[in-house]
């Protein structure tokens, strides 16, 4: 018994101390430093009340003029955007793609996007929407509307990262879709048929329902990824210009190395991390109910 | 290394003070005061790069008849005949990228009409950006961007080359272009009328306290920073003098016209780049709003008065 608490110490005790030290560290101290000032010295919810009426997360002057609106509604703009469109496109490329001959090929194709960092995507978008480079203008050229570089400019800046993100983000929810295409029995849609439905009806019916874990899955994930967003932000825009396509992560990072405030930045740090807590729960209590 | 590095750890007590190694009378007026504490000297400027003004190809301004203006109405009666000239995108580029370009730009319309204090008391929080002074200089800026006088933002070097194949006339950009086009020899460059500053990028060295060879780093420093020793360094290119009195012999000919703008001028340290933090990236930010919406100069100005350094 002895000689088995010794393997069970052996193997667990650096397993808790890295997650100690490089997890719960961090987050405690995080979260203590958001109550803290510069000095150390507690100061209660001021740190939250300073960021949470400060312009640079959340404007209401953008109401009445246009972007920026703040980083934190720009981050809920890109959820409100960015998730339906990822969702729907997922779904439909799965579906459409099942049973065309080359569809593995080109999910393939299209799930590129999201195998390539992010930071090259975030290049690769303010190239596409680049008045000189840009495959969008020449696009936006059948409709007559004048060419322009669209991430240049305030009231389109935060738009075309979101549209340029969805090109990269789209392989993810096509793919898990499309596994979980393959689980739904096929007699389902054979009884279905023999009943009469028609497609929409198989479609919203049968599909829809029986890829719910699969949907909770792709809005969890997707949704985390929303909220954290940075890397593309950075690239392509650095958040502007005037902030109009700033969010939450970059404004962190602003705050804690450009400004050296990490109170400040520590309080965007647990909001961001309360944000995906919530976000996570659907998630982990579909996981819990699929186990019992 | 920075300015604003040297100053604050000199200040801390880690650089030994150049106090008696180097003459301050023999470099250009304000080319060490970067690297100033009071009368404590922390650094040396031993050569530098500097931002003059309006880049042009002479080739292009020959063929199409134009000249380097002398008045501030030159330079718009320039601006509009470049308009005309068919094929032009605009008459300046617009270098974009992290947001550099932009506020090298912006920092020679405030010296050249709110004069190179204005830029030492931005710089050190003395002056508010709403101030007569700064919106003098800032007016005159967002006159020429609502004229659409400026390209769009595109990144530097794709732009850099677009203004060198004739999209563009003119463009604002720092010494070190020399080394970036196919034939420095047809650059030619002036600055806006009646600058009387001109931003100085220098190449600073410093003698840390820990240094087993403290001695030895100050003759190196003195023989640097010494006529002889920037007339050798000016020689290789792509860089220009902080002595006084290096002839201008010593450069070769496209830096020569470089070192022909600065004489007389004061030298001034980068603006951002000394206040640095936050304020950076708020400036280069706010500057591309306003380059593509001009009409917005209030909101850029109060968002600059926020995250500027105040005294």
């Amino acid at each position: 018994m002895r000689t088995r608490a010794k393997y069970v110490a052996f193997f667990v005790i650096p397993a808790f101390a890295l997650v100690g030290i490089f997890v719960v560290y961090p987050v405690a101290r995080t979260v203590v430093l958001s109550f803290l000032d510069s000095d150390g010295k507690f100061v209660g919810l001021q740190n939250y009340i300073k960021v949470l009426s400060s312009r640079e997360i959340v404007n209401l002057e953008g109401l009445s003029r246009g972007f920026p609106l703040g980083a934190l509604v720009h981050n809920l703009l890109w959820i409100a955007i960015h998730l339906p469109l990822t969702l729907a496109l997922g779904l439909v490329l799965a579906v459409l793609l099942r049973n065309v001959r080359g569809g593995a090929v080109i999910k393939s194709i299209i799930f590129l996007g999201m195998v390539m960092p992010m930071i090259v995507g975030g290049v690769m978008i303010n190239f596409m929407f680049d008045r000189n480079l840009g495959i969008f203008n020449a696009f936006m050229e059948i409709f007559a509307i004048p060419a322009r570089s669209w991430t240049a400019y305030p009231d389109t800046a935060l738009l075309a990262l979101i549209f340029g993100s969805v090109w990269l983000w789209v392989g993810f929810s096509t793919v898990l879709y499309s596994a979980g295409l393959e689980t739904i029995p096929k007699d389902l849609y054979e009884a279905a048929q023999l009943d009469g439905a028609s497609a929409l009806k198989i479609f919203t019916k049968i599909t829809i329902p029986m890829l719910r874990p699969i949907t909770i899955v792709v809005v969890t994930m997707t949704l985390l990824w929303e909220l954290k967003v940075f890397d593309i932000v950075y690239v392509a825009t650095m958040g502007g210009p005037g902030g109009a396509s700033n969010v939450l992560a970059l404004q962190m990072y602003l705050y804690a190395f450009r400004a050296l405030d990490f109170n400040r930045s520590a309080v965007v740090a647990v909001l961001l991390t309360m944000s995906t807590l919530l976000v996570s729960l659907p998630l982990l209590r579909t996981l819990r109910d699929d186990q019992s | 290394m920075w300015a604003s590095f040297i100053r604050e750890y000199g200040q801390k007590g880690h650089i030994l003070t150049l106090n008696g190694v180097l003459d301050e009378a023999k470099f250009l007026p304000g080319a060490l005061d970067a690297v100033k504490v009071g009368d404590k000297l922390y650094g040396a400027a031993y050569t530098g790069k500097v931002k003059p003004g309006f880049w042009y190809r002479k080739s292009f301004f020959a063929k199409h008849g134009l000249t380097p203006p002398n008045t501030w109405n030159e330079f718009v009666e320039l601006l509009e005949k470049i308009k005309k000239i068919p094929g032009i995108k605009a008459p300046i580029a617009s270098g974009d990228g992290v947001g550099w370009p932009l506020s090298d730009v912006t920092e020679h319309f405030l010296i050249s009409f709110g004069g190179p204090e204005l830029q030492l008391d931005l710089i050190e929080g003395k002056v508010r950006w709403d101030s007569n002074l700064v919106m003098k200089g800032m007016n005159k800026l967002v006159s020429l961007l609502k004229n659409k006088y400026f390209g769009e933002p595109t990144e530097w070097t794709l732009v850099l080359k677009q203004w060198w194949n004739g999209d563009y006339a003119l463009y604002f950009m720092g010494s070190w272009i020399t080394g970036m086009v196919d034939d420095p020899n047809d650059l030619g460059v002036f600055a806006l009328p009646g600058a009387n500053g001109v931003v100085f990028g220098a190449d600073y060295a410093f003698v840390p306290k820990y240094t087993q060879y403290p001695e030895e780093a100050k003759k190196l420093i003195a023989w640097l920073c010494s006529p002889e020793g920037q007339a050798l360094q000016v020689k290789q290119g792509g860089h220009v003098a902080t002595a006084v009195g290096i002839d201008l012999s010593s450069y070769p000919p496209v830096d020569r016209e470089v070192a022909k703008i600065i004489q007389g001028v004061t030298a001034l340290p980068d603006l951002d780049d000394s206040i640095g933090g936050e304020f950076q990236p708020t400036f280069w930010d706010q500057l591309k709003l306003l380059w593509v919406a001009p009409d917005r100069l209030n909101d850029v100005i109060r968002t600059l008065q926020e995250k500027a350094p105040k005294k």
